[in-house]
């Protein structure tokens, strides 16, 4: 998902790096994935926006419901 | 009816890379360390799409394979990516003599063919006597749902979800012993996310595809609950009239 | 065990089952098609249904004896409906158009029918259309038999001889002047494949299986008057269909007697819905037969019988658009399958178990237990998706918390004969009238009146979660053993209906039936009575103790109450039942809205969900305590509810006020981080209601994000953006800091986790 300019306005609370794109596991109901999305690069923590958490996370919440 | 195929589109590439199935080289890499392979062993890729196996076997394992395909656009696109010159042919008329090679792979190619019994004769006749054979593609959890899927236009391997015990009862007729049978449904899970998080939501992948009717598809494909497999089979070592 | 057991549920609908003129005619002809269409004016499709049932349809329509008038469920409404008469009229305005069939080359088997009389032609042109090659034996003259008798009543001659005529160009063979007698017959049983003997009379009794009509004699079948003890035209008619049918049978090799069950007329066990009728006679026509517009007239009489009862009531069954002998199957369907379709999960999560399709079916069919059991399915398969049901449990737990659970005796008393059970939804609307009806209730009973904060576990019950709901029932049944078991006032009605199911020895009254018989406290109030459409909570559908005496209270009051159409046992569920409200909000306000749209008056409810949402529907509605002990200083009945995020905070509040002046007990009890100030405007008031998240967690979530970073910030509009997970779900709060608390910019969550690798 390209990220726009909005979010690469944020900056990490604890580090005061600015988040970038990088790897991280996404985790729901005994699956693992591996995602690529915005997070600090010194302590890891993972920035959701809004768009994603109510579009493609809630997407994939609801398709691995049904399996 | 224009009949899309999904694997020759920039669509899939997108998420999958040049691998154009779940799981990119990882089942690949686990048949080659199932091989053991050494220097002059000769293998085949049935169904080898842009190359991209073939060209990672050499990469990574040293080994130089053949490749078939049926599909003249990934062929050229694998000409000019890889540097590879591939046959165009069928995978039920395959241009070798009997007894040729000492393993053959068949990753997420199979279910995209129409007679899958001749495809294994085929594969069959070309192998050596105990030579190794790797399938990997998708399956049916519910095969009591696997219906026609004429009405939809759409080729993609999805459309030939195997109903498993179907498939061993094949492979065992062709003369093939299946000496493993694995579960990697994790792996389409992935490609799923993978999907989701590229193109916001399966019905706009589907959609960019050009079929005809995303939703109706991909109802159909639910009600069959898809899964991933890895059959390694070996051929017996009587020979061929 | 639980689909073997849906399937036998699903027989108790007798929806399908045909209508009682279909039932009771020999032939079952299809009664309610024909006036379906005959309402329509379309007399050539319905002399079609007509004939498909019927052979020689243009002669034994105007002359059969219908039995099927007998039967007609307008017998005692008007007047049976004149189905001959229409049939008649089918012939004269519907069959205008002979289609020619077309005969099946190939080899035929050969049938001899002695008897070309009514039951010898039916038999004979039944068979003929299976490709048997057919010999008809007549011993007089001409073919047609009883038929001329009917020449005088009705018949026209014209008209029997072309059908007679018809009958030989259809290729059937005809040999008159062929008498058979008992040799001749034993002569064709060895010629012909099969015989059918139809002359009305023989020279000997013959034995015969009743079902099956076949003879002693190999291949030989009898029908027609024969085989009736009295004579009957129609039945002669149906005889010779049954015995074409095991004559077919015997022929091919196939079992004669196999599902032949209910060829014979019979009793439907369809329950016809007869509430539409009006008292319109049967319809007399003016000349000898009915005009087209005579026969419309009279088809229009016609009730098209079916039963549909819960259909009609209930709302969830009409969003579906399903009828339960459907919905059962694809429940079986999907529970067999072991899918977890998404499609399927929604409408097993829409329906409010209010217990109304039970109280309007004839036959007992409990749709509403088929879905809470297929609910139970799905959690011990692990198919419910969490969301649908998470933020009520949630609730559930709280109330069972220390942040609203409370049980004591009354204050300086060691014991207990009462204990007030108000319940949390009522605790949360409406706090004040507790702690009223509490001082009430210590007034007016002796022994002592503890008080039991606490969740019933309703909501455990209806999520299908059979373990919680299990655990909360026996911590509720411990917690009266430890108060020696005293008895329970209930507010809320289903608070009542789930102690009486589950823990039926514990003795239980309604607040209502102890106002309604000590008597109303004095209030003064400025409001005066008016009239009140009463509505009955859901639950409360089968306790005539509760529903009468709220009554009985608003009648005392001076109000005068309406009735809706649905009330009482039939009362409509508010839209709030079986946790439809969270599992899927459109349907659940779809259901509202249809009962606020009732009547035009106010509305009187007695429990404080009901009430609620009637209000945020924009229905002015009292609460039965807003009679009893509401003021006046603001308009009670407009008064919006609390959001989800004030009746958390209500009933933590009710709690520490509660312990405060009855007890003396000073309660330090807070929510984590219960002191950060929340700035939230009208926009994210609705967000919070519409995606479920409390003023309560977004606290936690600034609170915790501040003290240790979990936040992200934006240094050109000084936004921060902090997340915490709670339990299974991260939330997550845009915000900006202001003087006054922290200003609410955004709100969202999700279930999935993130971890950076």
């Amino acid at each position: 998902m390209k990220t726009d300019n909005k979010e690469t306005g944020w900056i990490c609370g604890k580090c005061n790096e600015p988040v970038e794109m990088g790897p991280i596991k996404a985790m729901y109901l005994s699956g693992v994935f591996d995602v690529e999305l915005l997070k600090c690069p010194k302590c890891k923590n993972v920035l959701v926006p809004e768009d994603l958490a109510l579009g493609q996370m809630l997407e994939v919440e609801k398709e691995l419901e049904d399996k | 009816m224009k009949c899309v195929p999904v694997y020759e589109g920039s669509i899939i590439r997108k998420v999958t890379g040049s691998s154009l199935r779940p799981g990119g080289f990882l089942l690949t890499d686990r048949a080659m360390e199932r091989l053991s392979p050494h220097a002059g062993l000769k293998g085949l890729d049935i169904g080898c799409g842009l190359g991209a196996t073939i060209n990672h076997v050499k990469e990574k394992w040293n080994l130089d394979m053949e490749g078939v395909d049926q599909s003249r656009t990934l062929l050229a696109q694998a000409r000019q990516t890889f540097d590879l010159n591939l046959l165009e042919a069928r995978a039920d008329q395959l241009p070798f003599a009997d007894e040729n090679f000492d393993f053959a792979l068949m990753e997420c190619s199979l279910s995209l063919m129409e007679d899958s019994r001749a495809v294994l004769s085929e594969a069959t006749r070309v192998l050596k006597p105990g030579a190794q054979l790797f399938i990997s593609d998708v399956y049916a959890k519910n095969p009591q749902h696997l219906e026609d899927f004429e009405e939809i236009n759409i080729k993609t391997c999805l459309r030939g979800l195997f109903d498993l015990e179907v498939l061993k009862a094949d492979l065992e007729a062709a003369g093939l012993e299946i000496i493993e049978l694995k579960d990697f449904s994790h792996l389409l899970r992935q490609l799923m996310v993978d999907i989701v998080f590229t193109y916001g939501s399966m019905n706009s992948f589907w959609g960019r595809t050009g079929c005809n009717d995303a939703q109706g598809f991909k109802e159909k494909i639910k009600k069959c609950r898809p899964g991933y497999f890895q059959i390694w089979a070996r051929k017996g070592e009587g020979h061929v009239e | 065990m639980f689909l073997e057991n849906l399937l036998k549920k699903r027989e108790i609908c007798i929806n399908d089952n045909p209508p009682a003129c279909e039932a009771s005619c020999p032939l079952h002809l299809d009664v309610k098609g024909i006036m379906k269409e005959v309402q329509k004016g379309n007399f050539e499709e319905a002399f079609l249904i007509m004939e498909k049932k019927m052979p020689l349809a243009r002669l034994v329509a105007r002359v059969c004896d219908h039995p099927c008038e007998a039967s007609c469920v307008r017998k005692n409404l008007g007047g049976s409906l004149s189905i001959s008469e229409i049939e008649r009229a089918l012939v004269d305005y519907g069959s205008k158009d002979r289609k020619k069939g077309l005969r099946i080359p190939g080899a035929r088997k050969k049938v001899a029918v002695v008897g070309g009389g009514i039951s010898g032609l039916s038999c004979a042109i039944l068979l003929n259309k299976k490709a048997y090659d057919i010999t008809i034996y007549e011993k007089s003259d001409r073919l047609g038999g009883g038929f001329w008798d009917y020449l005088d009543k009705g018949l026209s001659q014209t008209v029997l001889e072309e059908e007679l005529e018809e009958v030989k160009k259809s290729g059937i063979n005809v040999r008159l002047n062929s008498l058979i007698d008992r040799t001749g017959l034993e002569e064709l049983s060895t010629i012909y494949e099969a015989v059918y003997l139809g002359t009305g009379n023989w020279e000997e009794e013959l034995d015969f299986d009743e079902k099956t009509l076949a003879t002693k004699m190999n291949g030989v079948f009898l029908g027609g008057n024969l085989s009736l003890k009295e004579d009957s035209l129609i039945m002669a008619v149906a005889r010779a269909r049954s015995a074409s049918i095991s004559m077919d049978r015997y022929m091919q090799g196939a079992s004669l007697s196999a599902q032949r069950d209910n060829e014979e007329p019979y009793e439907t066990k369809l329950i016809a819905d007869t509430s539409a009728a009006g008292e319109e006679e049967t319809v007399k026509p003016a000349g000898f037969a009915y005009t087209k517009e005579e026969a419309i007239q009279e088809a229009s009489r016609c009730l098209l019988c079916e039963c549909g009862l819960c259909y009609k009531a209930c709302s969830h069954l009409r969003y579906e658009d399903k009828m339960p002998r459907d919905y059962i199957r694809s429940i079986h369907h999907n529970e067999r399958v072991i899918l977890g379709d998404r499609y399927a999960n929604k409408p097993i999560n829409s329906c409010m178990a209010c217990g109304l399709c039970l109280a309007v079916c004839p036959t007992g069919l409990d749709m509403g237990e088929i879905i809470l059991d297929t609910r139970k399915s799905m959690i011990k398969r692990e198919k419910m998706p969490p969301s649908a049901h998470d933020f009520a449990l949630k609730d559930m737990e709280f109330n069972q918390s220390e942040y609203f659970g409370l049980l004591k005796h009354q204050p300086g008393m060691e014991e207990s004969a009462y204990l007030f059970f108000p319940g949390c939804q009522l605790s949360s609307s409406y706090p004040q009238y507790v702690d009223k009806s509490y001082d009430y209730l210590k007034e007016k009973l002796e022994g002592g009146v503890g008080l039991y904060l606490n969740c019933c576990g309703a909501p455990a019950e209806w999520a299908g979660r059979e373990e919680l709901f299990k655990a909360s029932i026996e911590k509720l049944k411990s917690d009266l053993d430890s108060l020696g078991n005293p008895k329970l006032i209930l507010a809320c009605s289903t608070c009542y209906y789930i102690f009486k199911k589950y823990l039926p020895d514990v003795e239980l009254i309604s607040l209502w039936e102890i106002f309604d018989e000590k008597g109303l406290p004095e209030v003064e109030t400025r409001r005066k009575p008016s009239s009140l459409v009463i509505h009955d909570s859901c639950t409360a559908r089968d306790f005539a103790g509760i529903y009468d005496s709220v009554r009985r209270i608003a009648e005392n009051l001076g109000y005068e109450l309406t009735e809706p159409r649905y009330s009482k046992k039939e009362t409509k569920c508010c839209g709030y039942g079986g946790l439809s409200y969270f599992a899927n909000r459109d349907y659940s306000q779809f259901a509202t809205e249809e009962r606020i749209a009732e009547h035009e008056e106010d509305y009187l409810a007695y429990c404080a969900m009901c009430r609620d949402l009637f209000v945020s529907g924009g229905k002015r509605t009292y609460h039965i305590l807003d009679l009893i002990f509401g003021k006046d200083e603001e308009d009670l009945a407009s008064k919006k509810g609390p959001s989800l995020s004030e009746r958390r905070d209500n009933r933590l509040r009710f709690k520490i006020f509660m312990l405060d002046k009855h007890w003396g007990e000073d309660l330090k009890l807070s929510e984590e981080y219960g002191d950060i100030e929340l700035i939230v405007d009208d926009r994210i008031k609705e967000l919070m209601e519409d995606r479920l998240i409390l003023a309560a967690d977004i606290k936690k979530v600034i609170g915790q994000g501040q003290a240790q970073k979990d936040y992200f910030y934006n240094p050109d509009s000084q936004q921060y953006l902090a997340f915490r997970r709670i339990v299974n779900v991260t939330y997550w709060v845009e915000y900006v800091k202001e003087d006054a608390g922290y200003r609410i910019i955004n709100i969202y969550s999700h279930r999935m986790d993130v971890k950076g690798d």
